[in-house]
């Protein structure tokens, strides 16, 4: 079993490395969403989540959307939300986005006292709207690339920016200095909400695509792009097309 | 500053707007009127699912440009098709992507959208931006409409969900399937999925 484990580092590794190296001199043709280097071992990842998908977190879901009302699901998705407020907070400062950075902040603390411990969001009704950063961002306004395309087990669709970026907000997150037991929790809380989230997203795709695995690399790459064209203060990326012609 | 007669009427001629042009709030206008169509259809309580369904297949059989969207998302392989490929092809491609995209929306019963914007693109194409608030949900939806001349006036060729396009999504998806099977093995795959589409009643 360790065995295999080293293994499947060593091949993350390995991928890492590749698609690190790669990223350089595998300019995608703008636009292009199938740009793949490393798409067998992807693949072979991306099988691997499936089965762990299917067997585990998708049938705990199920159970979980199933039992727990909306209202408590929701109770849930603010709290976990409130949590990683302070490192979303961090990381919009860090873009030197003080707007952004200050509804995060007042957010938190609304949310963290009159909110319950951030299981209401009444910062959202007072107009502080929610909303996602990271450090992958970050180091994507100062200029970082992605690098290639990467696909993995329970953490689905990434890259070798975003892998970094993810290990940086761990380190930035002050919770996750508390106690060992409740980042556990946590994170279980925070995997199984993240999942929630995605649940009729996924179940369309897997229903419905020819090739789930190059919809959701399409789709992320996608959604990826735009929220890094954001932090860049460019421009939403739109193909000129000529629609007119053939 | 010294004006430059040349410039000048450079500057008006771009504003003279060609036979084919509409404006953008003509588009705007039009996107309005489908969104309008289908969310009617989508409120109205006296329907059941199927005829919900069977309505919406009209409104997007009509306002959506599908042979030029199913040429699109063939990408390089709809030139190394024959004819005869080509036109199982467009048959396919028009049951399934009319299927595939009204059976998500004949499930709702409610939401509501706004038009927030439309500018030209180039050729004669315009964007326009909606929001769309879901029942139950207070953060609205970004959806950008792409709209261009077709055979019978204006006709939508993409649809952006919060920066992801559904045809980008489409060719990324059919390529990795024709890269593996090729287009017959495609064209059989879409008369599959229609198929148990129209079984399951989704």
């Amino acid at each position: 079993m360790t065995r295999r484990i080293t293994h499947h580092v060593a091949k993350l590794a390995a991928a890492l490395l590749i698609s690190a190296s790669l990223s350089g001199c595998a300019q995608a043709p703008a636009g292009s969403t199938d740009v793949d280097p490393a798409e067998g071992f992807n693949r072979g990842m991306f099988r691997v989540h499936q089965a762990i998908d299917g067997a585990v977190l998708r049938p705990v879901t199920y159970v979980y959307r199933g039992v727990v009302p909306e209202f408590g699901r929701d109770m849930v998705d603010n709290f976990v939300t409130n949590l990683s407020t302070p490192v979303v907070a961090a990381n919009s400062f860090l873009q030197l986005d003080a707007d952004r950075g200050f509804v995060a902040f007042w957010r938190f603390i609304i949310n963290s006292t009159v909110g319950i411990g951030g299981l209401f969001d009444v910062a959202s009704e007072a107009g502080l709207k929610k909303f996602d950063n990271d450090f992958g961002l970050t180091m994507a306004r100062y200029g970082a690339d992605s690098g290639a395309y990467l696909f993995l087990p329970v953490l689905g669709p990434t890259s070798p920016r975003d892998l970094v970026g993810r290990v940086a907000d761990m380190f930035m997150d002050p919770f996750n200095y508390y106690d060992e037991g409740a980042t556990m929790v946590r994170g279980g809380l925070t995997a199984l909400n993240t999942r929630s989230e995605k649940y009729e997203l996924l179940e369309d795709i897997n229903n419905n695509s020819l090739d789930p695995y190059a919809t959701i690399r399409s789709g992320y790459t996608q959604s990826r792009d735009a929220e890094v064209r954001k932090v860049r203060g460019q421009k939403p990326a739109l193909k000129p097309m000529n629609t007119s012609a053939e | 500053m010294r004006l430059k007669p040349g410039l000048i009427v450079l500057a008006l001629l771009a504003f003279v707007p060609t036979a084919s042009h509409a404006s953008p709030q003509e588009a705007s206008k039009f996107v309005q009127s489908v969104g309008d169509e289908a969310f009617a259809i989508i409120k109205d309580g006296s329907l059941d699912k199927d005829t919900k369904q069977k309505k919406l297949e009209r409104v997007f059989a009509k306002s959506v440009d599908i042979p030029w969207v199913g040429k699109f998302v063939l990408g390089r392989y709809w030139r190394q098709a024959s004819e005869q490929q080509r036109n199982r092809y467009v048959d396919e491609y028009r049951s399934f992507i009319i299927t595939h995209y009204t059976s998500r929306f004949a499930k709702y019963s409610g939401g509501d959208f706004k038009i927030t914007g439309s500018k030209p693109d180039g050729n004669g194409q315009y964007v326009v931006s909606m929001e769309i608030t879901p029942p139950k949900e207070d953060q609205p939806i970004l959806v950008d409409y792409r709209v261009h001349p077709g055979k019978n006036g204006l006709q939508i060729f993409d649809v952006i969900v919060e920066g992801v396009s559904m045809i980008t999504t489409q060719r990324s998806e059919f390529n990795s399937v024709l890269a593996n099977k090729g287009i017959d093995g495609l064209i059989s795959q879409l008369a599959k999925k229609s198929d148990s589409a129209e079984k399951s009643g989704s």
